[in-house]
């Protein structure tokens, strides 16, 4: 029992924590702290699709882009308050992401990678082609979110959007994957046969990884869009594609805590090193290429063989 | 006992073909299974045994014939359908999740009795998703417990030795409380101390849960320790069917086993 109360505030410490980010941040910071909290939530997405149910899937940035668009252009086009349209965008995500699903049934690892990113990459064009809709490819700006007069009009303000946002979904995520779903998850990702024995429906565990995949991907993209304040196609290309299976490679396949920890390397790291100017990519890259020599199974793999206690992320609920 | 065909039976195999390109792999095989009966499939290697199972459990399609449980034909269900319904099988190569601990391996077989589990008890950790939880995680560590895995259930199942390996997938068989149970070849590739470790074990469990059990293993000192009747498999053909001591003197599985002069 205390325990659980020692649990418990632990948790309410750490979100007092991380509201009172605000409080020591300037603009720029505060910009770099929202898009850390972004990234990771869209790379949560990829990493249940391919860290945990080992889908090769990459359509992350295409989600991404889903739910910036959608929630940028009904607010534009059709006057929508940000609020509703953050949550239909995420629904939007989601039917993309199921239909993308029958695919994976069919396709299985290059193939289905192959035809994943065809879709991310169809999605920049419609958005650089379809100028009526979606501006082009200068893209456009986001109005300030408004909530009953509130306007959140600064990159501090637009963070308590972020980080509420992305506590509920990252803690719905992470019950959801410490269950019989993020087992049969794995199951399915290390042998579908053996998965399949234990009755677990492959066909449909698939469906909800990509579901939530398109979520997650989705309600970032709603966020994205109102951290950056302006949006472009190029925002949601191979770049992003990279950037978000980087995060979740360095952060070790399939671990929430390693997800955590690479989401704010990886965003922070181009931004120290932006001090260096023109070696700025080559550290950049090199200090990737040290962490993958050194702990092949990303960051989680590190923490578990040089930290003193033995832990593992547990695959069930706390009991 | 071996005439009785059809849906009256608790599981029995009517006729069952199957077609590997050319080859004949599974002819005209009818085998039916009472309840608690424990059932060796025997045979050489390429005999059948592996594919019969294969065919019962979904993951290979007869080109003929019919698989009845229960009074159900199960002959078109996918595998995932077969498990539900309480057929559970073990792998020849050895089905362990590798990077699962020991203990979640086994909860996969505890994913069979939680369909009442739903998305929303898990993701708000409502008091049904805690209690059922409760509930597997127990149950499982007992199951461990029974087949001698207590010290390594949090241990990735990559890391143990294959005779292990065996242990937890039959573990994850139990626990999921099978009414047929389907091992494939459980003795291969384990030393005589593990064979005999297993033996004990599979006949401790069987009658301790009251399952239907049926065994391929081409050691015959194993089948015949474990099981009371025989079916023989040869090219893909029921050879003989009887119990222990009656195939041990059939002169045609002495032929197909040691050959004639």
């Amino acid at each position: 029992m205390n325990r659980k109360i020692g649990n418990w505030i632990i948790r309410i410490a750490f979100v007092v924590g991380l509201a009172c980010i605000p409080l020591v941040t300037n603009n720029y910071y505060q910009y770099i702290i929202n898009l850390t909290f972004v990234n990771f939530l869209v790379s949560l997405g990829l990493a249940i699709t391919l860290g945990y149910c080992g889908q090769f899937a990459f359509a992350s940035a295409g989600f991404l882009g889903i739910g910036a668009y959608t929630t940028g252009l009904f607010m534009v086009h059709l006057g929508m308050s940000y609020f509703v349209a953050l949550i239909l965008s995420m629904l939007v995500s989601l039917v993309f992401a199921i239909s993308l699903s029958f695919i994976s049934l069919r396709l299985s690892r290059y193939y289905l990678a192959i035809s994943t990113m065809a879709f991310t990459l169809a999605m920049r064009f419609f958005y650089v082609n379809a100028k009526v809709i979606t501006f082009g490819p200068s893209g456009f700006n986001i109005p300030f979110p408004n909530l009953f007069g509130f306007g959140f009009n600064t990159d501090r303000r637009v963070y308590y959007i972020v980080l509420i946002m992305v506590l509920i979904l990252a803690i719905l995520s992470r019950n959801i994957l410490r269950s019989k779903v993020g087992r049969a998850f794995v199951a399915i990702r290390d042998n579908e046969d053996v998965a399949a024995a234990g009755s677990i429906s492959v066909r449909r565990y698939k469906m909800l990884a990509f579901a939530m995949g398109g979520i997650l991907g989705g309600a970032a993209g709603g966020l994205y869009c109102v951290v950056l304040g302006r949006i472009t196609p190029d925002e949601f290309g191979m770049g992003a594609i990279l950037l978000h299976f980087l995060i979740v490679v360095i952060g070790g396949l399939g671990t929430f805590l390693g997800l955590i920890i690479s989401s704010v390397l990886i965003t922070i790291l181009p931004e120290v090193l932006r001090a260096f100017a023109e070696f700025q990519e080559v550290l950049y890259g090199g200090i990737i290429i040290l962490i993958i020599l050194f702990g092949p199974e990303g960051i989680y793999g590190l923490i578990q063989k040089y930290s003193p206690i033995k832990w593992r992320e547990k695959m069930y609920g706390d009991v | 006992m071996y005439k009785s065909k059809g849906s009256d039976s608790f599981f029995s195999s009517d006729g069952v073909v199957v077609d590997f390109g050319g080859l004949r792999a599974l002819n005209n095989v009818s085998i039916t299974v009472g309840e608690n009966e424990i059932r060796g499939l025997i045979g050489p290697n390429g005999a059948g045994k592996s594919t019969f199972f294969n065919v019962v459990t979904g993951y290979v399609k007869a080109g003929s014939g019919e698989i009845f449980f229960q009074g159900e034909n199960i002959s078109n269900f996918k595998p995932h359908e077969v498990a539900q319904r309480g057929i559970i099988r073990t792998f020849q190569k050895r089905g362990i999740l590798a990077g699962l601990t020991v203990l979640e391996n086994v909860l996969i077989g505890y994913h069979r009795l939680l369909p009442e589990m739903k998305l929303w008890h898990i993701g708000f950790r409502l008091g049904r998703f805690k209690l059922l939880e409760k509930k597997a995680v127990v149950e499982a560590l007992e199951v461990i417990e029974s087949v001698g895995l207590r010290d390594v259930s949090d241990q990735l199942a990559r890391d143990l030795s294959f005779g292990q390996q065996t242990l937890v997938e039959i573990a994850r068989a139990l626990i999921s409380k099978p009414k047929l149970l389907l091992l494939d070849e459980p003795a291969a590739g384990l030393s005589l101390s593990e064979r005999e470790h297993v033996s004990q074990l599979l006949k401790r469990l069987t009658q301790a849960h009251g399952v239907s059990l049926m065994i391929s293993d081409h050691v015959m000192d194993f089948v015949m320790d474990v099981c009371e009747n025989l079916s023989v498999l040869n090219f893909g053909e029921i050879l003989a069917e009887g119990p222990c001591d009656y195939i041990r003197q059939h002169p045609r599985v002495l032929e197909a086993y040691i050959g004639t002069g």
